[in-house]
């Protein structure tokens, strides 16, 4: 568990390397990557549901963050900046895909589920786990992007509230509501998940 | 009761979630106890709110390791900013002006300059002296450029193969790694040439050119149309030596 000192460091240490970023000194951004990529790599993933389109949108968003980075309020939050540039860009990606190759491949199908980790030993409940993760990306595809956006910070990125309002600029207030909603909906679309 | 209702429905889906602040969650759990339709809301949303816990994407890795995708971004980097947009971009903000500025100091400049340079003394030709010092040096130099241009040409192809070459047309989990085995055979001819030069001046460089070398000759050795398992294999390798890093700083101490 990360302390509030350590927390606060780590801030901090973000602060300066998109600080050098935004100076234009671009050896800030393997250190900037290895604190942030798998994060983000997970809200991507949670967001797109196919592993190779993930890491795409993990290369692009670190590349718009090297465009943009002369743009950074140093006052800002940079994981919620970063957070909110990796968002957009899957939401502009997943608005491509729905509207050039509207396809879906199974996600743990070949090679890529061997990428795909978990902890529960027991086979069967592998199996479930993994059956309900199909049907909760089928269920996601049809939320409102910013539904779709909390639901995924919440639930793969474990934010708060506040800070899925600072990563998405909406007001608290939006953000709960918009929670619900996407509990509610992706309940009547997923039917009973009793096992 | 039904103003309870509709005022601590929203709550039900936010105490499910987790996310209820504490000083709201008495309220919504007693009227949980007495709204039989919001219990079995709350327990469905419990239910799911769990799946999404268990989730096994949540745990997953990216498939490169991180040197490769730094490696990856920096290219795309350097393509956006050499992309016609970006270069658009420099003309009309920074490129004009400044175009503009030149000319203007040259309209002005040219009419003092010239006169002196034709009515100047004509520059006496001097000997041109090289010392022993200066071609050691020189050489030296040279050396480390070559290493330095070597590195980054094998960087290349290793990451070539790391990340995820073309899919071989004839079908199936294959990969087609022929132009990385071919750039590594021309590199393993070249690397005889740079074992003198490149460890003396930069003892780093060494340790890094023998680790190359080793993968430099795994890759050669690849069928045109490799496996899976064998690309994994040299991704593992590249992954657990950081070799792309330490290609990186070796360039750059190279470079000086």
């Amino acid at each position: 568990m990360e302390t509030a000192i350590e927390a606060v460091a780590a801030v901090d240490l973000d602060r300066a390397l998109l600080g050098r970023l935004a100076a234009g000194d671009r050896s800030a951004l393997p250190g900037l990557m290895e604190r942030h990529y798998r994060r983000l790599y997970r809200v991507l993933l949670g967001y797109l549901r196919q592993p190779d389109d993930a890491l795409d949108a993990v290369q692009e968003t670190f590349v718009k963050v090297v465009e943009h980075a002369a743009r950074w309020n140093p006052q800002a939050e940079p994981a919620s900046w970063l957070t909110r540039i990796a968002v957009n860009h899957a939401i502009d990606r997943l608005r491509r895909r729905k509207r050039w190759a509207p396809r879906e491949q199974p996600l743990f199908e070949g090679d890529h589920a061997s990428s795909l980790g978990s902890d529960d030993p027991s086979p069967d409940r592998r199996v479930y786990a993994r059956e309900v993760s199909e049907r909760l990306g089928r269920a996601l595809q049809g939320l409102p992007e910013r539904q779709r956006a909390v639901f995924v910070l919440r639930h793969y990125d474990e934010l708060s509230l506040e800070e899925i309002a600072s990563a998405l600029q909406m007001s608290l207030g939006t953000v709960k509501s918009s929670l619900h909603r996407a509990l509610v909906q992706l309940r009547r679309r997923l039917g009973s998940l009793r096992p | 009761m039904i103003f309870e209702h509709l005022r601590l429905r929203r709550r039900v889906g936010l105490l499910a979630a987790g996310a209820l602040e504490p000083r709201e969650e008495p309220a919504v759990r007693a009227h949980l106890e007495r709204c039989p339709r919001c219990r079995s809301e709350f327990d469905e949303l419990r239910l799911l709110v769990e799946a999404a816990a268990a989730d096994p994407l949540r745990a997953a890795e990216p498939e490169l390791p991180l040197p490769v995708l730094v490696e990856l971004v920096e290219r795309r980097v350097e393509q956006a900013l050499a992309s016609p947009r970006a270069e658009r971009a420099w003309r009309w903000g920074l490129g004009l002006p400044a175009a503009a500025l030149a000319t203007l100091l040259v309209a002005l400049a040219v009419p003092r300059v010239v006169p002196r340079l034709v009515e100047g003394p004509r520059p006496t030709p001097v000997a041109l002296k090289v010392g022993a010092d200066s071609v050691a040096r020189l050489e030296r130099t040279l050396a480390r450029e070559q290493t330095a241009r070597y590195l980054g040409e094998a960087r290349q192809v290793l990451v070539g193969v790391a990340a995820a070459p073309p899919l071989c047309r004839r079908g199936g989990q294959e990969w087609d790694v022929a132009e990385e085995a071919r750039r590594s055979r021309e590199l393993l001819e070249r690397r005889a040439a740079l074992t003198d030069l490149a460890g003396e001046h930069a003892p780093s460089a060494g340790r890094v050119l023998n680790d190359v070398e080793g993968l430099l000759r795994e890759v050669a050795a690849l069928e045109d149309c490799s496996r899976t398992e064998e690309l994994r294999a040299i991704q593992a390798r590249l992954s657990e030596r950081r070799l792309l890093m330490k290609l990186e700083l070796v360039e750059r101490e190279l470079a000086g």
